[in-house]
């Protein structure tokens, strides 16, 4: 009935922000390596991937945390400003993303009522 | 073999659920246990979620996870973002859930708890969760568009005009019943008033803390204003028996409605940052705990529900509401089974953030069966408390009089076992001077909640602490809904008066502001006053008067459901939303009715009116007014109600007439005739 593969780690599908932080982070493994040990070669990203995620248990653990505090931010309606960042980079590349800050307080504008959407988005009752 | 484990496993369910039902039913003479009520209540709802929301989302919707939704199509990031499903549950959920399935269930427990038990439960399996799935459905077919706008792209600019101006008049009354509830249950209580109006600096503090310190840190700020406000209910009793503070926060109820009314208009003329927004996170965070507790509580405590499956006063004559089980129970219980407003939250910013169309189903049918197990749990802690109590707190003083011994008397003739003893204790328990007469909801919920919880713990030496915090809860919520709503209703106040003036809708002076937000403030306040100072308890008129709205309201969204259905050529499965449309129709059209032109002044609004101007005739001073200009008020104010129950059911018909022209259109067309958004043809590149 229940279907709970949007929290079991073995379907869970990389967003946009994993994935670039995981870039990131794999490219500063592989300048932090160069220039450590010139002469090595990095471990190849599929590699970096599975090491860097720890256990699958764990990264379960994690991911579920992950998704109760985006829960509970979006209960009071404050998006995931690192999706927001991913989404910019990935698609616009060209446009200075919100600061953090400001993104905050789009939100918190877009939260309650205001001009041209008199309803709101909560039930009074 | 997978098949045959299916089956065994649905036949235990609904065995299990059926025998609960038995248990509650047929146990008349016994106290039954809360266990039953909760088992029958998750077999119901498993039973619908599995195979009704499944027809309704493969059948009946076809939805179709190939499609787009509007997060996909015009992602963005920020309004538009593919969320997962399960934090958007969450979400969905906190933005429905609220402080009406606590209120109706409590009120409702006065005819038993089986009545209220049987229409929470079928009432939210055929019509309240079909009703949110359904705007959720038809709203992210459409880019996340508002109720208004669909209705006026589906029906016409009038009809949409006349589903905002009924939205706007159901607004005035919800925010002047849930109002009223706080001032029952804060009069003539120091400890509860200090502790709410410890809120407002802490939410003030908290705001500037995140707009200036550490911006975006929610966590951080939640846990200390959370903290702060707990320090508040503890040192909250010692205030309240301080001598010079004590007697100072000892508010009536009309001062407390007119510090209400100031309070309303003040925090919605502020920046939400300052007072709003913090106070919802703390409101929000506080009412997701208090649930999760009070389900965990219940279960591990298994309470014996004391209240009979049935009492006497299904024939109408209830000291809490009056009026006969049917219609009146039906629309006392507006939001644990069916909620009109739920059509303007599934229709907000729910839609934007759905990623497959599959998931609405989880969303919009699922989070509304977990409001109506708060219901449940509110009706639960209304039935647990000795039925004596429960009538001394919500009898209006006018039928129970203002002590402890007329109290238990009149309520002992009742049948129901009480002395004047029990009553003072209850109190002492609590750190109340008077139980009597706090109607509302709030109260009771306070203290079977308090029930319960000194029942885990075998202990009643925390109750007071308890008390004031299930009172906090409901107080901090309803006044973040006040602020919030005040505000709703002066934007759909200028979009009104914009429809006639143009000139008038955009105004963004502060002048526009100020007279907007006078007028919403003062179109509730009258009725806030009207009931404080009605002898009968106020929550007596307002709280049908709302269910009327209420019901109407999720009547008209199902009417704009079953034209859509219509035009995308499903009448073989209109069926799905006529059917809790016909009953909300039903129901609320023979309450309303009733409301208005019933012959006993206790129902009739204009009975009563006559009443009074009969005496004033006559020159007699009728009980509760004590001169002549007010009983002149007292008949004015049940002509506003007549006239604003009749506006509701006006524009019901209305909503109703144009549903009936548009069917018989669409009936005329061969092929599907609805503005969907983005169909499995259109289907362009992710944007």
């Amino acid at each position: 009935m229940l279907d709970l593969s949007g929290i079991l780690p073995s379907t869970r599908r990389a967003s946009p922000a994993d994935d670039a932080s995981l870039q990131d982070a794999y490219e500063q493994y592989v300048a932090g390596l160069r220039a450590s040990q010139p002469g090595s070669t990095p471990m190849q990203p599929d590699d970096f991937r599975r090491l860097s995620l720890g256990s699958d248990w764990l990264s379960g653990v994690k991911d579920a945390a992950k998704k109760v505090v985006q829960t509970c931010r979006l209960m009071v309606g404050i998006h995931d400003y690192e999706y927001y960042l991913a989404h910019m980079r990935e698609r616009h590349p060209e446009a200075t993303p919100l600061t953090r800050n400001a993104f905050y307080r789009y939100c918190l504008e877009a939260r309650y009522p205001g001009e041209g959407r008199p309803g709101g988005s909560r039930c009074p009752c | 073999m997978n098949n045959l484990k299916q089956w065994v496993i649905w036949l235990a369910v609904t065995l299990v659920g059926a025998g609960s039902f038995a248990m509650l039913a047929l146990s008349r003479g016994e106290q039954v246990n809360a266990v039953w009520l909760v088992l029958a209540a998750i077999a119901c709802y498993s039973i619908a979620y599995r195979f009704y929301s499944k027809f309704i989302a493969e059948r009946v919707f076809e939805l179709d996870d190939t499609r787009l939704t509007p997060a996909q199509r015009r992602n963005d990031g920020l309004d538009y973002v593919p969320t997962n499903r399960w934090v958007l549950f969450g979400h969905h959920f906190a933005a429905i859930a609220g402080a009406g399935p606590l209120v109706g269930p409590i009120l409702a427990a006065q005819m038993g708890f089986l009545p209220g038990t049987i229409w929470i439960l079928v009432g939210v399996m055929l019509a309240g969760a079909v009703q949110d799935f359904l705007v959720l459905f038809i709203s992210s077919r459409r880019d996340g568009r508002s109720l208004g706008e669909i209705a006026k792209q589906e029906l016409g600019p009038l009809t949409g005009i006349i589903v905002m101006i009924g939205v706007l008049g159901v607004m005035i009354i919800i925010l002047s019943a849930l109002a009223l509830v706080v001032v029952k249950a804060l009069a003539e209580s120091p400890w509860g008033v200090f502790s709410i109006a410890a809120t407002i600096p802490i939410a003030i503090f908290m705001g500037v803390y995140m707009r200036f310190i550490r911006p975006g840190r929610i966590a951080e700020v939640s846990v200390i204003g959370f903290v702060l406000m707990m320090l508040g209910i503890i040192y909250g009793e010692n205030v309240a028996a301080s001598p010079t503070w004590g007697p100072l926060l000892t508010l009536t109820g009309p001062q407390l409605t007119l510090a209400l009314v100031a309070y309303g208009f003040i925090a919605s003329v502020l920046p939400v940052w300052l007072l709003l927004a913090p106070r919802d996170y703390l409101s929000t965070f506080l009412k997701i705990g208090v649930i999760a507790g009070l389900g965990i509580g219940i279960l591990f405590s298994m309470p014996e529900l004391k209240m009979p499956a049935l009492t006497r006063f299904i024939d109408g004559s209830g000291p809490v509401f009056a009026g006969q089980l049917f219609p009146f129970l039906f629309i006392t219980i507006a939001c644990g089974a069916c909620s009109g407003f739920h059509a303007l939250v599934a229709s907000g910013t729910t839609p934007k953030l759905i990623e497959k169309e599959s998931h609405m189903r989880l969303i919009g049918y699922g989070s509304m069966l977990c409001e109506s197990a708060v219901a449940i749990m509110a009706l639960i802690c209304a039935s647990v408390l000795d039925p004596g109590i429960y009538f001394a707190m919500n009898a209006p003083a006018a039928v129970i009089g203002s002590t402890v011994q007329s109290a238990s008397e009149v309520i002992n003739g009742w049948g129901f076992v009480i002395t004047p003893e029990m009553l003072t204790q209850i109190a002492k328990d609590v750190g109340e001077h008077s139980i009597l007469s706090r109607a509302g909801g709030a109260p009771t919920f306070a203290v079977g909640m308090s029930h319960i919880i000194a029942e885990i713990f075998n202990s009643r030496a925390m109750m007071g602490f308890w008390y004031h915090f299930a009172i906090l809860f409901e107080a901090l919520f309803i006044l973040t809904a006040v602020d919030a709503g005040t505000r709703a209703c002066r934007f759909m106040v200028q979009d009104t008066v914009g429809i006639v003036v143009p000139g008038l809708a955009r105004s963004t002076s502060w002048f526009g502001n100020l007279v907007g937000t006078a007028v919403a403030v003062s179109s509730w306040g009258f009725f806030v006053y009207q009931g404080v100072t009605d002898p009968l308890g106020g929550i007596n008129t307002l709280w049908p008067l709302f269910g009327i709205g209420n019901q109407m309201l999720a009547s008209m969204a199902l009417l704009l459901g079953t034209v859509v259905l219509f035009k995308m050529k499903k009448q073989h499965y209109a069926w799905v939303t006529v059917l809790p449309t016909v009953w909300l129709f039903i129901t609320s059209m023979t309450a309303g009715w009733q409301k208005i032109f019933h012959e006993s002044p206790a129902i009739g609004f204009l009975a009563t009116a006559n009443k009074f101007k009969a005496a004033i005739a006559d020159g007699t001073v009728l009980a509760p007014a004590k001169s002549i200009e007010d009983m002149g008020r007292i008949v004015f104010n049940n002509q506003i109600n007549a006239v604003l129950c009749g506006f509701f059911m006006l524009v019901a018909v209305v909503m109703l007439i144009s549903t009936i022209i548009h069917i018989r259109k669409a009936l005329g067309q061969a092929h599907p005739t609805v503005h969907e958004v983005g169909g499995p043809a259109a289907e362009g590149a992710r944007a």
